[in-house]
């Protein structure tokens, strides 16, 4: 395990931008009309917000910092550090941060990063952004974290199209050597697991080629091509309950953390089925953990943030607040954390 | 770890609408109508509590009976 932490810094606000399109999933005529019910009573889920065509995730980030630097007063100018986290950007090149700094009006002077992670990105977007600014030289930063993997579903994939959530979210961090925010976060990847998650073809390792757009034909009816998400399920289940409880409790460890002095648990919204298998294992007491899958479905790395701006939003903008926070996925990857953050100058959450 | 008896009840109590003596140590389970990508999780699930073992999704599609899983489950 990787160990962070992170002193000096204190988050001055935060935002998240959803699309404001609505798909039900009661309408999903891939499953049977009779089943739909069961179906979304077993995930949890039953609607999700879906960016338009042309709306990228750089767009919903876009809004979400606007709407963030007008409230909490920030002067653009003075923003020297762009945090961009998504497995959604732009472009293969350039680079999505490099194009936000001109999109968002900051200044040239800027240092901007793109990150490539999906559902572990915002607490390896915190430990980036604010490693880079508790040593005071950069004093205001941008972490902005969010992905719009809709757009890599294919309809006829029922192992994915009912469950992800498009959404961009903006975290204001700066320097703050008295009585700041703290982060103690903990990371670790196992690649072997490259493929539980990925879209094979678009890469350089399988570049785009006519085959990749040829959909087959998989178990239990569904199809998808070489440029569609494929999720084995299960194996991201067993990567999750063998890792993240262990590595959780690695962490409180290693930084001495009570679990009792936690006020939230704010888990990742993989599948309801693993939350609620992560609440167990945790031993999570009730009402310490809030969900937001009913009507936002897996928001992959923006569901931390989404949390904060929903369940928890009066409490965050009043007072101060430990914060368990955990994202895995993709890569396979994962980040742990407590956070202490509180009194925020703004916590919205906005539609594009 | 449980005795086979006790896994094979263990398995058939995650499932909702299967019968309960439709399953049998040489129960072919991914043949089951009621057996899809939610179940084999309600499994993985079931063996990390009953066993402190936990299984991959690859490792319950290498076994055709609740036997073979059952031996997967000892020999890890």
């Amino acid at each position: 395990m990787a160990f962070v932490e992170v002193n000096n810094i204190k988050i001055k606000g935060l935002t998240v931008c959803v699309p404001s399109n609505v798909v039900e999933n009661s309408s999903y005529t891939v499953v049977p009309e009779s089943e739909r019910p069961a179906f979304i009573e077993a995930i949890g889920i039953e609607r999700r917000r879906v960016a338009p065509e042309g709306v990228c995730a750089s767009d919903l980030c876009q809004k979400a910092a606007e709407n963030l630097i007008s409230e909490i007063g920030w002067n653009k100018e003075d923003i020297e550090l762009l945090v961009f986290v998504s497995q959604t950007p732009d472009y293969r090149m350039p680079a999505t941060s490099c194009v936000l700094q001109h999109r968002i009006g900051l200044p040239r002077s800027c240092m901007t990063i793109d990150i490539s992670q999906g559902c572990s990105g915002y607490v390896y977007g915190l430990g980036v952004a604010g490693s880079l600014v508790s040593s005071g030289s950069v004093k205001k930063a941008l972490l902005l974290v969010g992905n719009t993997q809709n757009k890599n579903i294919n309809y006829n994939d029922k192992s994915t199209w009912p469950l992800f959530s498009d959404a961009g979210s903006a975290t204001a961090i700066e320097y703050c050597p008295e009585n700041g925010d703290n982060f103690k976060l903990s990371y670790m990847a196992d690649g072997g697991g490259e493929k539980t998650i990925i879209i094979p073809d678009g890469g350089y390792r399988n570049m785009v080629s006519a085959e990749s757009f040829v959909e087959h034909e998989y178990e239990g009816g569904i199809k998808r091509n070489n440029l569609n998400v494929f999720m084995q399920g299960d194996d991201v289940f067993a990567f999750v309950i063998s890792n993240v409880p262990k590595a959780s409790r690695t962490m409180f460890e290693r930084f001495g953390i009570q679990q009792d002095d936690i006020d939230y648990y704010l888990i990742h919204h993989a599948s309801k089925f693993i939350i609620n298998k992560l609440l167990k294992k945790l031993s999570v007491s009730e009402g310490k953990a809030p969900l937001q899958l009913k009507d936002f479905g897996n928001s992959s790395n923006a569901s931390i943030p989404l949390l904060m701006c929903t369940s928890i939003k009066e409490d965050a903008l009043s007072k101060r607040l430990k914060l368990y926070i955990s994202g895995f996925g993709v890569g396979l990857s994962l980040g742990v954390g407590v956070i202490t953050i509180g009194a925020l100058k703004c916590a919205d959450i906005i539609e594009l | 770890m449980i005795s086979l008896e006790e896994f094979v009840k263990a398995f058939a109590a995650e499932f909702d609408d299967t019968p309960e003596e439709v399953f049998k140590p040489d129960t072919h389970f991914r043949e089951l109508e009621e057996w899809g990508s939610l179940t084999a999780l309600s499994i993985i699930s079931m063996v990390d509590d009953e066993a402190d073992v936990v299984i991959t999704g690859a490792d319950i599609r290498s076994c055709t009976t609740i036997e073979d899983l059952y031996n997967l489950i000892q020999s890890k």
